[in-house]
């Protein structure tokens, strides 16, 4: 019996401490990108995604610091590097995790090349990035990152085009309700969103 | 039993943690560029750990490891190629690692002198909207590019023409694939519109000149137009206009989309409600209907278009030569069918087989004379491209063009035989794109030609780019380019030796956020040009290819979309000095078809309280010379300058209903293109004239557009 117990408890605590190890770095990553460090923590990221090849929160994160990063640079050509790198962390990722939110990753890097020069490229551009957030809604309806990106996208289009958002605005709010209910699947599952989709509400005409 | 557990326990616990227990080793260097300049940001770690670091900002790092002996050193850095090294630990020595940029993205700013890219990439000077939304250009590509600098479009013909070369010299493509018939019929001094919706393109590759050893057979320029890859989603088009109907239908089955479109279109409306220069007897109508399939899978793309086009146009008009008011009916029938295969092989390497053939029987009427002709085109295209890496990529390929082409005459009972040409043309061409040294690239090609006339040659192309930073570029373009005499003189003497012209182009261009600036300087030289005795080429006169000339101008174009919220615009002016001795030239003169200066300015708002998008363009176009035989000298006079001013306006009921209102010549101004002089001296012995004019002041356009389909953001606006 006390072997056993101790069995036990040595595996658990093996994999404890890896797992411990793995938690440790991404929360430690995730903190400096809180902090505003977001070079660093895209940096320390990889460094977990090739370390954790099964993992992919951690390229997930990576993904997503650069894809947000693409909004905020003013020079073109490293706006182009960002998505590029983004780009192609999705492509080679998004076979493991939630399809759903790779999807709401894609359609926003969409919408950040989109951002760019929205006169020209919003025509061919819009229809693939509500496409792409209606897929990730399909794929999953309970995510609230999908609900809220697809509504904000077409409330800020109509601002441009003209028409009634009250439907955007009825998503926003089940959206809303979806981040209350929130349950982590998994440690470091995508939780952010809420805030936005809080002050998009609060914004409503 | 219990020590051993305890043993075990501790060995796999010492295991996970065996970095905390042996001494740690820093790992520490320097990160650079290909210029020995440091990198900041850059990532540098040991694959399969957790450790690392980011260089500073002067690209050094340091860390410190507790892995062992052989690790694998991963460095990575934005806009540069990620490396791999391996390395034992501990290291001896600081590091000194460099990386190469990452050509991917570089070359996209990377602007060839001479070319114009119309499409949504970085450096496109315009985009497929662009084209659509031009006041002006009523939805003809021909009459939206005439807006850039170093393209012209005479009004009397509605034919590009680039850089004082005439309208055959510029040939036009789609996918790759020549076209042989790409204008809409016309009668005499009509304009002519592009035969193809713009919104069929993505993409357009337009060269101004010194193009791509893919292409052959035009002096001055080529026009490549492309489709989108992928395939459509499911829609209806239907548009009602003052000009007539249209409808189309596009399924879509996972990775295959089919669409179906018909359209009519009839002048009669317009020419009943605004007045005429000239008498219709049967306005211009068009019945067409295409099919457009695509398919694309990770292997391979598949594009096929096929078109069928009926055109009928009729009126009476004064002719000079007789003296009278003659009647004029041309109808025509056309076939085209462009397939374009792609298929990705392993190894970056990708492989083309394109074919376009066309078959247009035309009848034209003139008074008692009927000239009826039949044009066969093919070809047939062959092409592998190879991505070695990304400084350095190459293609070659094989070309076939058949064109056979046959005339009669025939007035009251009498016929002539037939006469005309075939023409077999094979070519092979081969060119690479290498980055010779940072910043610089160069582009060289062949091109070798080879005819059943056993006419043969090799034209050589070449670019050199330099790229003075992320927004700036120099580049020199070089080639020579041949041609065969145009369809009116082969059909005559199809044994003629092609002509020839060399370019020289220096560029330098400036590509920011927004905001665009080009400028070229350029000479074409030409020789072996067609010579004849007589004003058109008939069959009673002979031909020789003695002519040369020479073209030297500069190219300007400004575009910014940026300063102004909601509104974009370009200005282009191009200065064209163009000498040529060609036709029936007496010397070498200014052609009457070339304005040596010419500029337009195309801005577009975006009222949004409104919801709609206004557009305005004026072009103002120098005079044009021509020869006056009732006065001494040789080419004396020039025509007035002519100014447009085009305006429209797009109002969107919602995104899927579209008005669309255009009026081309606003001001009503009377434009002159020149005057067509008698061949013989009337009683009084003055050569009569006759100015060429629009056959009508404006030109206006009324439509409604609406688009049905599951996906709301789809609208027309391509279409109008």
């Amino acid at each position: 019996m006390k072997a056993l117990f101790i069995i036990l408890f040595t595996f658990y605590s093996y994999g404890s401490f890896a797992q411990t190890a793995y938690e440790k770095a991404m929360s430690e990553a995730l903190q400096l990108w809180e902090a505003g460090n977001s070079t660093e923590a895209a940096a320390k990221l990889e460094r977990i995604a090739a370390a954790e090849k099964t993992q992919w929160l951690p390229a997930y994160y990576q993904a997503l610091i650069l894809i947000t990063e693409s909004f905020r640079v003013e020079d073109a050509t490293q706006r182009t590097q960002l998505l590029q790198r983004g780009n192609t962390i999705i492509t080679q990722k998004r076979t493991v995790g939630a399809s759903s939110e790779w999807l709401v990753l894609e359609a926003l890097a969409l919408t950040s090349e989109l951002a760019a020069d929205p006169m020209n490229l919003g025509q061919k551009l819009s229809p693939k990035i509500i496409n792409t957030y209606q897929q990730a809604v399909k794929a999953d309806s309970e995510n609230p990152r999908a609900i809220a990106g697809l509504a904000e996208f077409q409330i800020q289009t109509k601002k441009f085009m003209g028409g009634n958002s009250d439907k955007e605005y009825k998503d926003l709010q089940k959206a809303l309700s979806l981040y209350e209910n929130d349950q982590h699947r998994e440690l470091f599952y995508p939780t952010w969103g809420r805030d936005r989709a809080e002050a998009m509400i609060q914004k409503q005409p | 039993m219990r020590y051993l557990f305890i043993f075990i326990y501790l060995s796999l616990a010492l295991l996970a943690y065996s970095q905390e227990s042996t001494s740690p080793q820093i790992v520490q260097g320097f990160v650079q560029n290909t210029e020995k300049a440091g990198i900041a940001g850059a990532n540098v770690f040991i694959d399969g750990s957790y450790d690392g670091a980011t260089t500073d900002r002067n690209g050094h790092f340091s860390f410190s490891s507790s892995q062992k002996d052989s690790i694998l050193l991963q460095v990575t850095a934005m806009g540069f190629l990620a490396k791999s090294i391996w390395l034992q630990i501990p290291l001896s020595e600081s590091l000194i690692i460099t990386l190469i940029e990452d050509q991917h993205i570089i070359p996209e700013v990377v602007v060839k002198a001479g070319e114009f890219r119309i499409g949504n990439q970085a450096n496109a000077a315009l985009s497929a909207l662009d084209i659509v939304s031009t006041a002006g250009s009523m939805g003809n590509i021909i009459a939206a590019l005439q807006t850039l600098p170093g393209a012209q479009v005479a009004g009397e013909n509605g034919r590009l023409m680039v850089r004082g070369g005439d309208p055959h010299e510029t040939q036009t493509y789609i996918n790759g694939i020549r076209v042989g018939q790409p204008y809409t019929i016309s009668g005499n001094n009509l304009p002519v519109r592009g035969r193809f919706s713009p919104m069929l393109f993505q993409g357009t590759n337009f060269s101004t000149g010194a193009y791509s050893a893919e292409f052959g057979n035009a002096l001055s320029s080529i026009l490549n137009l492309k489709t989108s890859p992928e395939p459509e989603d499911a829609k209806t088009d239907l548009s009602v206009s003052a000009l007539g109907l249209a409808a189309g239908h596009t399924s879509r089955k996972g990775k295959t989309s089919v669409s179906i479109n018909t359209n009519y279109i009839s002048l009669k409306p317009f020419t009943k409600v605004f007045s005429q220069n000239i008498d219709w007897t049967h306005p211009y109508e068009q019945w067409s209907g295409e099919a457009v399939v695509r398919q694309r899978s990770e292997k391979h793309a598949l594009n096929v278009y096929a078109s069928f086009a009926g055109e009928r146009v009729g009126f009476r008009d004064y002719q000079v030569d007789f003296g009278r008011d003659v009647e004029i009916h041309v109808q025509s029938n056309n076939l085209y069918t462009n397939a374009s295969y792609t298929r990705y092989l392993p190894n970056n390497w990708k492989w083309d087989l394109g074919l376009g053939a066309g078959y247009m029987q035309r009848t034209s009427t003139v008074d008692t004379l009927q000239i009826p002709n039949k044009t066969t085109d093919l070809h047939i295209k062959n092409k592998w491209s190879k991505s070695v890496n990304n400084t350095f990529r190459y293609f070659f390929g094989l070309d076939y063009f058949f064109q056979n082409y046959l005339e009669k005459v025939s007035f009251g009972s009498f016929t002539t035989p037939k006469y005309g040409f075939t023409n077999h043309l094979a070519a092979g061409y081969g060119e690479l794109s290498y980055r010779i040294f940072p910043k610089w690239y160069l582009d060289a090609g062949m091109r070798y030609t080879l005819n059943t006339q056993a006419v043969s040659f090799f034209d050589p192309r070449a670019a050199l780019s330099f790229q003075l930073d992320k927004q700036q570029t120099a580049s020199l373009s070089y080639g020579i380019f041949h041609q065969q005499p145009t369809e009116e003189v082969q059909k005559f003497q199809p044994d003629l030796p092609w002509q020839k012209a060399n370019h020289l182009i220096l560029q330098y261009s400036y590509a920011a956020v927004g905001k665009q600036l080009r400028l070229e300087l350029f000479h074409k030289s030409y020789a072996q040009l067609v010579r004849f005795e007589r004003a058109d080429p008939n069959i009673a006169q002979a031909y020789n290819t003695d002519g040369n000339g020479s073209v030297n101008g500069l190219d300007v174009f400004w575009r910014d979309n940026l300063s102004i919220r909601n509104l974009q615009y370009w200005i282009s002016y191009s200065w064209t000095h163009a000498r040529k001795w060609e036709r029936d030239y007496a010397f070498a003169v200014q052609p009457p078809y070339v304005a040596e200066h010419y500029g337009s300015l195309v801005a577009k708002y975006w009222i949004s309280s409104i919801r709609s998008q206004v557009g305005i363009t004026n072009a103002i176009t120098a005079g044009r010379p021509y020869h006056d035989p009732n006065q001494t000298g040789y080419v004396q006079e020039f025509t007035k300058p002519i100014n447009t001013l085009s305006i429209n306006w797009s109002y969107l009921i919602t995104p899927q209903k579209i008005i669309h209102i255009a009026v081309s010549n606003v001001l009503g101004n009377e434009p002159i293109y020149g005057y067509q002089y008698a061949q013989n001296r009337n009683t009084a012995g003055i050569f009569d004239r006759q100015a060429m004019m629009p056959t009508a002041k404006r030109f206006v356009f009324v439509g409604f557009f609406w688009t049905i389909s599951r996906n709301k953001k789809d609208n027309q606006l391509d279409n109008l």
